[in-house]
Parts: C-alpha cells; sequence; structure tokens
C-alpha cells in the first residue's frame, strides 16, 4: 500500500457495462481496479454482483460502455471480429464452467499448444530452436528434460506433469476428465501463453469441496512462479482468503471494499463485506455456520452480525 | 498426427471394452454374450466367435440396435449398394423393349413389364443410381451451400447474419414443393435442372440450423479462449467451430436423403425432371398412371421410393444416436 509501488499491469478506471435489455442490467457501475505485477488479487461478491462482466472488460472480451482499460500502459482494444494483437496475448482467462472451457472434439495436447504457440510468438517463452515443441508430435513422449528453455515445459505433456496430471492424459480428449482435472488443463494451457496476466473467473465454483482449494492453490503457485498476475474472482470467501495477497469486495456493480487480505479478512469496513464473512463457517471455536445453504449462496444483505 | 501409443483410445476397443452387460439388449442377437467377466484383454485374438459378434452389435449405434432399426439399417445399405451395382445385377437392360408387354409379376419377369416391354425390375434396380444417386449428390450440395451461409452469418452476426436470414426467410416462406417446381419449370425439365430446384429449396434448413449452433458455440468459453490465445476468425471457425457442428449437420443431412429422394422423384413424377427413356422411379411411377389397371407399373417403384424415405430416416436416427453425447464411447 506504499507509494513506492510499481506501475499497474492492468487498470481499469472507473468502468461502466449496462447490458441492453428492458429493463438494461447496469452489471458493473464505475469500478477501479488495478493489477501489479506478480501480485494475486481475490475479487468476491455474490453471483450477479458484475465480477464476471468486470473479468470480461479486463481482458478485452468486453466493450466497456464508459471507463478504460490499460495494459502495461496502453489502452486495451476490445477484441472485435479480427485477431487479438499479440501484445494483448500476455491477459488470458481460465473460465468457470469446466463443462465448456475446452473444446470437446481437440485433444487435450492441441489445446495446451495454443498456449504454447502464443508465448513463442510473443517471445515469451526462450524456446530457441526447439520448432517442434509446440507441435503435438511428440507430446506423449517421457523424454523431457533436456530442454533448452527458460525453465517451465515446453510441451503439452509437461504441462499436464506440471498441474498435475499424466503426460499420457495429452492424447485424450476432454470428456475423459473429471471437472477438476479440465480446470487444470485449462489453467495449463492460459498459462502456457506465459501471460502476465491470468483473470480466473470463478475457476473452481463448479468443483466439489475437496478439490477446490486444491486447485486455487495450484493456479496460485503456478502463476507466482512465472511471475503471472493472479486476478481471482470468486463469491465465496473461504477460499479466496488463503491465497490472495488483496482482496477487492463487489456489491451491485460496485466496488464496496478493498485492501489487504488481512485487513479485509479481521477487519471489514462496509456491512455487505460483514455479512460476507458471517456466512462462512468457521471451524475454530466460535462455530458460525451459514445462515442459507453453503457458503457463498443466497443470503440476506447487510446482515451484520459480526 | 502422431500413432496413438494407447490401445484404449480406439474407439473400436474401448466401445466393446466399457459397454457395461446389457442382458435386454444382449438378447436381440442370435448368439448369446458370453456371460463372463467384461474385462478382456483389449488384444482380438483370445476372443472367440461369440463374443466378436457380442461386441460388434454393442459398436451399432443404439438406435439401430432394434429389430427395425436392423432391418432399415440393412435396407439403406442395400439400396446404395444398388446404387452402385444395380445395372450389374439387373436380370435385363432396363431400356431394352424385350420382353412381352405388360406382363404381370411372375416368372418371366418377377415384377413384370411396362407398356414397352421393359422389366420393371430391372428398371428399378438401374433407377437406383438415378434417384438415390441424385438424391445424395443434392443433399450434399444443399449441405455445404446451407452450412456455410449458417456459419458465416452466425459467426460474423450483425448485417452479414441480417443478410443471410432474411433471404433464408424468403426462400422458407414458400411451400418447398411448389417453389421448386415453379423453380424447375422455370429452368427446363431435365435431371440436372430438377436438382437444381431441389437445391433452392433444400440449403435453408442447413443454414437455419447451423446457424443457431454456431450462436451458442460462439459465446461459449472455449471459443472465448481461442480468440483470447490468438486466433484469427478463420482459425477459430476452423478448430473451434466447424467440429462442434459438423456432427449435428450430417444428422440432418442423413435425415434428409429420404426427403431429397421423394422430393427428386416428384419432381420426375411431374415431368419436371428425368426425360421418358432414362429408368427413374417417380416418372416410372408417372407413366404407371396411364396405365391404371396394371397395378405393378406403378407399385413397385412407388415401394421403392417409400422403402428409401423410410430406411434413411432411421439410419439418420441411428447416427443421431451415434452422435449423442450420452451414448458413450469413451
Ligand atoms: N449477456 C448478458 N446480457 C444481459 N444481462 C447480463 C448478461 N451477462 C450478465 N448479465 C447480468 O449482469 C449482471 C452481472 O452479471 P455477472 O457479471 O455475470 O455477475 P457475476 O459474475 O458476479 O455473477 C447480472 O444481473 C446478470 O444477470
Ligand atoms: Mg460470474
Amino acid at each position: 500500500m506504499s507509494s513506492d509501488r510499481p506501475q499497474p499491469i492492468l487498470e481499469a478506471d472507473n468502468v461502466y457495462v449496462e447490458y441492453r435489455g428492458t429493463p438494461p442490467v447496469k452489471a458493473v457501475r464505475g469500478v477501479s481496479l488495478a493489477l501489479y505485477p506478480g501480485e494475486v488479487v481475490g475479487l468476491v461478491g455474490e453471483s450477479g454482483c458484475g465480477k464476471s462482466t468486470m473479468a470480461r472488460v479486463l481482458t478485452g472480451l468486453l466493450k466497456p460502455n464508459r471507463g478504460e482499460v490499460t495494459y502495461r500502459g496502453q489502452p486495451l482494444r476490445p477484441l472485435g471480429l479480427g485477431r487479438r494483437p499479440l501484445a494483448e496475448t500476455g491477459i488470458q482467462m481460465v473460465f468457470q464452467d469446466p463443462g465448456s472451457s475446452l473444446n470437446p472434439r481437440r485433444r487435450v495436447e492441441a489445446q495446451i499448444a495454443d498456449g504454447l504457440r502464443i508465448a513463442v510468438r510473443r517471445g515469451a517463452l526462450g524456446l530457441a530452436d526447439e520448432g517442434s515443441g509446440e507441435h503435438s508430435d511428440e507430446a506423449s513422449g517421457e523424454r523431457s528434460g533436456q530442454r533448452p528453455n527458460s525453465g517451465g515445459p515446453s510441451t503439452p505433456a509437461e504441462w499436464l506433469v506440471r498441474v498435475g496430471m499424466e503426460a499420457d492424459d495429452a492424447r485424450r480428449y476432454p470428456r475423459s476428465f473429471s471437472g477438476g482435472q479440465r480446470q487444470r488443463i485449462a489453467a495449463a494451457r492460459a498459462l502456457a501463453a506465459r501471460p502476465d496476466v491470468l483473470v480466473a473467473d470463478e475457476p473452481i465454483s463448479a468443483l466439489d469441496a475437496s478439490t477446490q482449494a486444491r486447485v486455487a492453490y495450484l493456479m496460485t503457485t503456478l502463476a507466482a512462479r512465472q511471475g503471472t498476475s493472479l486476478l481471482f474472482i470468486s463469491h465465496d470467501l473461504s477460499v479466496v482468503r488463503l491465497i490472495a495477497d488483496r482482496l477487492v469486495v463487489m456489491y451491485a456493480g460496485r466496488v464496496v471494499e478493498r485492501g489487504p487480505t488481512e485487513q479485509v479478512w479481521n477487519d471489514p469496513r462496509h456491512p455487505y463485506t460483514k455479512s460476507l464473512l458471517a456466512a462462512i463457517p468457521v471451524p475454530d471455536g466460535a462455530g458460525k455456520l451459514p445462515a442459507v445453504g453453503p457458503a457463498g449462496e443466497i443470503y440476506p444483505d447487510h446482515e451484520a452480525t459480526r | 498426427m502422431a500413432p496413438s501409443t494407447r490401445s484404449e483410445d480406439g474407439p473400436l476397443t474401448a466401445g466393446g471394452d466399457q459397454a457395461a452387460p446389457r442382458p435386454g439388449r444382449a438378447g436381440h442377437q442370435s448368439a448369446p454374450s458370453r456371460q463372463g467377466p467384461q474385462n478382456h484383454p483389449n488384444r482380438a485374438d483370445g476372443i472367440g466367435k461369440r463374443s466378436l459378434t457380442g461386441r460388434l452389435w454393442r459398436r451399432l449405434p443404439k438406435g439401430i440396435r432394434t429389430p427395425v432399426g436392423l432391418i432399415a439399417a440393412v435396407v439403406a445399405l442395400a439400396w446404395i449398394a444398388m446404387c452402385l451395382f444395380g445395372a450389374q445385377v439387373a436380370p435385363h437392360d432396363p431400356l431394352a423393349q424385350e420382353l412381352p408387354r405388360f406382363t404381370p409379376p411372375g416368372s418371366t419377369a418377377w415384377l413384370g413389364t411396362d407398356e414397352l416391354g421393359r422389366d420393371v425390375l430391372s428398371r428399378i434396380l438401374s433407377g437406383a443410381r438415378v434417384t438415390i444417386g441424385l438424391a445424395l449428390a443434392l443433399v450434399v450440395m444443399s449441405m455445404v451451400v446451407g452450412s456455410l451461409l449458417g456459419l458465416v452469418a452466425g459467426y460474423f452476426g450483425r448485417w452479414v447474419d441480417e443478410t443471410v436470414m432474411r433471404f433464408t426467410d424468403l426462400v422458407m416462406a414458400f411451400p418447398t414443393v411448389i417453389l421448386a417446381m415453379v423453380t424447375a419449370a422455370a429452368l427446363g425439365a431435365s435431371l440436372f435442372n430438377a436438382v437444381l430446384a431441389a437445391l433452392v429449396v433444400s440449403w435453408p434448413q442447413y443454414a437455419r440450423v447451423v446457424r443457431s449452433m454456431v450462436l451458442s458455440l460462439r459465446t461459449s468459453e472455449f471459443v472465448a479462449s481461442g480468440r483470447l490465445l490468438g486466433f484469427s476468425p478463420a482459425r477459430s471457425i476452423r478448430l473451434d467451430i466447424l467440429p462442434n457442428v459438423s456432427g449435428p449437420t450430417l444428422v440432418l443431412a442423413s435425415l434428409d436423403i429420404g426427403t431429397a429422394a421423394l422430393l427428386l422423384s416428384g419432381l420426375s413424377f411431374l415431368g419436371l425432371g428425368a426425360k421418358p427413356p432414362t429408368p427413374e422411379w417417380g416418372s416410372m411411377v408417372s407413366s404407371a398412371v396411364q396405365h391404371f389397371d396394371k397395378w405393378w407399373l406403378g407399385v413397385f417403384p412407388g415401394l421403392a421410393i417409400l422403402t428409401v424415405v423410410i430406411s434413411f430416416n432411421f439410419l439418420g436416427d441411428a447416427l443421431r444416436d451415434a452422435f449423442d453425447p450420452e451414448a458413450g464411447e469413451a
């Protein structure tokens, strides 16, 4: 929080998004958000508060009605019909639904290779003359090790191992994997592009409780290892607070609170944040249980019970 | 592509090994399936004939794993075979006027002879190539034209979509058969023009279906991921869109073969397609109308059309099941 911080790598300035319709939906109303190199920011808030909309604006998938996104000091051009500018492939995204985050008709190796290819093209992966590396030819081979690269996986098979799967899985199709495995693959593909920024839009929400924390940790660790800033979106504070350096809390299209994780966790200011915290079951001592359903589900607003 | 090193990757072995035992379905086959454990090794050499039959049966798409479905599939395949070899199998030259005229079905000519002494059976068998062959060609052309337009409309949206879909609506606003008739009449009676006329009325359904699939795919997460990874529109369409619309489109096409055969023979029946000596089923029915008391002239070509329509519909259903994600082909 000191003033000698480096420049943000990705920054949204006073973004407004309104979806057309009757009546129009004001999904995001004046959100500013900065992401600094190498940090993990948790963006939390209940369903429908505008988190996904914000994620799509930050990656350029959606053009905001007002406000601007700046990436490495340059305005981000929202993705039109043409090809995305090469430099902007430094922003990648992992989506919520494991069922549709991978193309069902392509082998896993081909999809991870897309990430590797763009990293090489952008010059973010020192693959020297390893031309065949990003092609799928030897993806199933176990002969790793002697690769002249800048550290880190340089084939789809190596990426699979890195995310805790088998090298042999490269030749399979997405349908043969569980939701957690698919999210690992999706993370591998996005991270293989060596992005500066990874926006993860509720990547663990569709997974069962035992897998959630593991996938979240995995993504955080891998992002940290290659210096990728991570914007981790969730409606559930309990996991996010374990991995995030900072928290940003959204409510009804606005940011209601932000600060270092510890501070927000221990000393929430806004009543909405308090209610969000109150809804988390605390395993130690106090024995608080969610008022309605599992943590993060619908529950009354502004219910300041702390 | 590197060859697969894992035998489980092949759908052939996977289908056989992973299908759960199905006592109900297994009862349809002549040889009872082996009651032993299902997890035998993948190699085929240690497996007896009975089990192989069982495995083949289970590999069949669900839709034809019923007696009726199987018969339909066999009939459809037989017609495709006649399409290729009908002229060779036929006992007589379909054009030769060498038998007594109006011979009823019997030992001279199994399905009788027509007003010019031509063998009806030979004309039906030789005509398979004309009717079914042209129906297949028509379906392929409609699929290609319609899918391309639907793809472009769905992917690029906006005015491209508006233009293509207005045009599609325009064509679909007319009753199919009447529009085809008018077009064929305007072009002049010939088989080629009949196919063109049929094409005019049959591409829009493909455009519609493909467009709606593309519309939902375009907003799907993996397509967005591809775009974020720097895919050009061409690459996005080729890798992310096309492979995901091709299955359902092929199913639609296979369901359309019977209809196409009916439409083409209908145009010929009306004198807008095949010219007289050509052994086309529709025109055979048409000339039979003048000899109403010689029932075999109309009934047999009519039955040929009917069996084609029905059997290809069943085949299309079977294909649809095969592409059904629920039908677990690992
Ligand atoms: N494509 C869309 N068209 C219209 N309304 C939308 C669309 N996407 C989201 N919304 C609405 O915008 C609001 C914010 O949605 P979203 O950003 O997905 O929230 P979150 O990700 O926090 O659940 C919701 O009320 C939602 O219904
Ligand atoms: Mg969301």
